[in-house]
């Protein structure tokens, strides 16, 4: 008897609950084997690049939250950063710790959210729930401090919006006092779990070589033993005054991916105290630069302030005439803005450089060879999030 | 900050060397204190081999592809192809710039990164720019029956009659309607 | 304690609505941003499963549909679909400004408001709501079914 053997193509998403949103996988299936695939992206495209094309420099830092939601302060602070490279201007000390706070913060619920459905969609129910249970706690101390659960805006050309609000370094410091009892919990429930190492080790492989050739940033990147992260290679916002560590792993799978997460989380925390020893004072934005709004009282009372401020909401803020690129370290990998300037108030042309996309780019080469089952595996451990890899 | 001079200048030298006549245009800008990466300008012609050579660099290969994406620079020729290129082993990286015409195809580089697979694609979909040796070269942002070119300059932000009629024609007839709220414009 | 032959006289409709709202098994449908906050107001601290909510993966177990993010013209195809295979009865929630209006994205790509596509039953605003928000949302949604009854849905 001979059983005929041929090849199955088989159609995942757009809609499917682990894609996390709207990826669209092809899978062409040899049996429960993957012998190819092919990603199909583009079902979350809102034409960011093109709005950027057509509004001033400060209107974009909005959409900018919207990029990656999960890490909203993560990507107000590499656009702005981009622009204030562009003009040539830096923030105070005491806007860029703030920033690094913030950033800090956004690495930890954005690794929470990881977590928690990576888990989920590989089984562990107990984990999402424990998650979001410190996710909140983070998202409360955005909320006091920018006005918002999600999309929080919060940071400026030149600085922040506000300061920190009273009573922030205390409920911090009992955040990061109780962490890592909660990241011990994670552990427990799942590092030396026998389920969860066998959907995850060995699955997925990328190795060095690939990871480089394929252009794949952030833990993706660390997960398969290269050592390298914006925040040390180019630092921003006073990183280099910050001592951590990057942690990389040379198992190049799943779990390696997962244990470099783990890891940033409680490097992300060591950050986080030094940054709470050392807050500086003083001001949180450039008051006197031509490029920054005057506070609200001065447009209030003062002439001048008042017509400065309506000449940059109107026609914006003359930038020199260069290009530029500019890339901070986010918790997906590495977001850049290479950002053309004409001389005008908007941008001439502003590519935004997805970690996402590309990291998305890089998965068939992990599939191949790998079950079925394992797709939400490889999912899971590149973390992607389409706002921004779409945009 | 190790000064990036040095190692950038004797790319530029090793790459001149190489192909005599393929740069045409050395930027190096400073804006404030921030250190600005070096930019070259490169005759398509010779883009291909001057990205080859780029990578087999033999001090630290340029082997990671940052990103790649095109400007409509509404001037005579129309497209200008950007790439940025690093070494992680030196922490450097470079600024490829290559003014193409929008009517003839482009060698593609995937040969060299892999990473330009999604990069390129997306330079097609939204400028109309097209790649010869890509694998698997279509669409990729917008559905692959879709017409005209977002990002190009002339496209309109709120989309043009093709996009405002793409539902029309793509789902069951007699449940479309106008939205109920007006925008401002 | 016990009452013997007890029964109680309603109206059919009523019975089956009751029935209906108080486990109203939504279909997860996250786009964009707004599936976070609905992921979080089914997760630890607002906890859905008080209102007798359990999202469902597939449209077939589903009765009513949040749609909660940017609706994108390529995804409109599928949304579309999504929400013709889903049983009667079935209801829409357009979840934040994206999918009430277009939202901030008023360009070539986004479908300008989910009702262009779909009826929808509740509009709950906001970039992205709160999950007070959409909890309030789902209450109205109850209340709807409540005083409209659902066997002529």
């Amino acid at each position: 008897m001979s059983i005929e053997s041929r090849e199955m193509l088989i159609n995942m998403g757009p809609q499917h609950p682990s894609t996390h949103g709207v990826l669209r996988i092809i899978l062409k299936l040899n049996g429960e084997k993957i012998a190819a695939s092919e990603p199909d992206v583009g079902y979350l495209h809102r034409g960011f690049e093109k709005l950027a094309e057509n509004m001033l420099y400060h209107q974009f830092i909005p959409y900018t939250d919207r990029l990656d939601y999960i890490a909203s302060m993560n990507n107000n602070q590499s656009y702005v950063i981009a622009v204030e490279k562009l003009l040539g201007i830096e923030a105070p000390p005491r806007a860029q710790a703030i920033r690094v706070i913030m950033s800090e913060l956004g690495r930890i619920s954005s690794h929470l959210v990881w977590l928690a459905t990576h888990a989920l969609d590989i089984g562990a129910m107990t984990v999402f729930l424990y998650c979001f249970r410190e996710r909140e706690t983070i998202i409360d101390l955005f909320e006091e401090t920018s006005g918002n659960r999600l999309n929080y805006n919060y940071s400026r050309i030149g600085g922040v919006a506000f300061d920190l609000p009273e009573g922030f370094k205390d409920n911090l410091r009992k955040f990061l006092d109780i962490f890592p009892e909660k990241l011990g919990e994670y552990h427990r429930l799942l590092t030396k779990n026998r389920i969860w190492m066998s959907r995850t080790k060995g699955v997925g492989i990328l190795t060095r070589e690939q990871a480089i050739n394929w252009g794949v940033s952030g833990p993706v990147l660390r997960g398969s033993g290269v050592k390298w992260d914006i925040r040390k290679a180019f630092p921003y916002d006073g990183y280099e005054n910050y001592d951590f560590d990057i942690p990389t792993d040379d198992a190049c799978d799943v779990y390696g991916r997962y244990l470099v997460r783990m890891e940033e989380m409680r490097q992300s925390r060591r950050i986080l105290q030094q940054a709470l020893k050392h807050l500086p004072d003083g001001k949180v934005i450039l008051e006197d630069s031509p490029y920054v709004s005057p506070s609200k009282e001065k447009i209030m009372t003062e002439n001048f302030s008042l017509m400065k401020h309506m000449v940059l909401t109107i026609k914006g803020m003359h930038t020199p005439i260069a290009t530029l690129y500019s890339a901070t370290e986010n918790p997906k990998g590495e977001l850049g803005f290479y950002i053309v300037a004409d001389g005008s108030g908007k941008p001439y042309k502003l590519k935004i450089r997805a970690p996402s996309f590309i990291n998305i780019s890089a998965m068939p080469t992990m599939l191949r060879g790998n079950y079925l089952a394992d797709v939400i595996a490889v999912i899971g451990s590149l973390d992607f999030v389409f706002g921004e890899s779409d945009r | 900050m190790p000064d990036t001079g040095n190692v950038m200048a004797r790319t530029v030298e090793y790459l001149r060397k190489l192909y005599p006549s393929a740069i045409t245009e050395v930027e190096r800008l400073r804006l404030g204190r921030v250190r600005r990466d070096w930019t070259i300008s490169v005759k398509q012609f010779y883009a291909y081999r001057i990205l080859k050579a780029l990578k087999d660099y033999p001090e630290g290969n340029y082997d990671f592809l940052v990103f790649a994406t095109a400007v409509d620079t509404q001037k005579d020729p129309r497209f200008k192809l950007v790439y940025l290129i690093r070494s992680i082993k030196m922490a450097r990286q470079i600024t490829v710039e290559v003014p193409v015409a929008d009517d003839l195809p482009v060698q593609s580089v995937y040969e060299l990164w892999h990473a330009a697979d999604f990069d390129e694609r997306e330079i097609y979909d939204m400028y109309g720019i097209v790649f010869n040796g890509h694998p698997n070269f279509k669409r990729i942002l917008m559905p692959e029956d879709w017409d005209g070119f977002p990002l190009r300059k002339d496209y309109p932000l709120k989309g043009n009659q093709f996009s405002n009629t793409y539902l029309d024609r793509k789902l069951p007839k007699g449940q479309l309607k106008q939205s109920k709220h007006v925008r401002m414009p | 304690m016990a009452v013997e032959n007890a029964f109680i006289t309603t109206k059919l409709d009523k019975l089956v609505s009751w029935g209906r709202r108080s486990s109203l098994w939504p279909m997860t449908f996250g786009l964009a941003c707004c599936a976070i906050e609905m992921m979080s107001t089914g997760a630890s601290r607002f906890d859905l499963d008080r209102f007798g909510i359990i999202f469902r993966a597939s449209p077939r177990h589903s009765d009513v549909i949040i749609i909660a993010g940017t609706l994108t013209k390529k995804m409109a195809v599928a949304a579309r679909k999504v929400y013709d295979q889903m049983p009667n009865p079935k209801w829409v929630i357009s979840m934040g400004s994206c999918s009430n209006t277009g939202g901030p994205y008023d360009t070539y790509s986004v479908v300008q408001g989910v009702d262009t596509i779909i009826p929808v039953d509740v509009y709950v605003p906001g970039c992205p709501p709160s999950p007070q928000g959409l909890m309030y949302g789902i209450l109205q949604l109850q209340k709807k079914i409540k005083e409209e009854g659902s066997l002529n849905a």
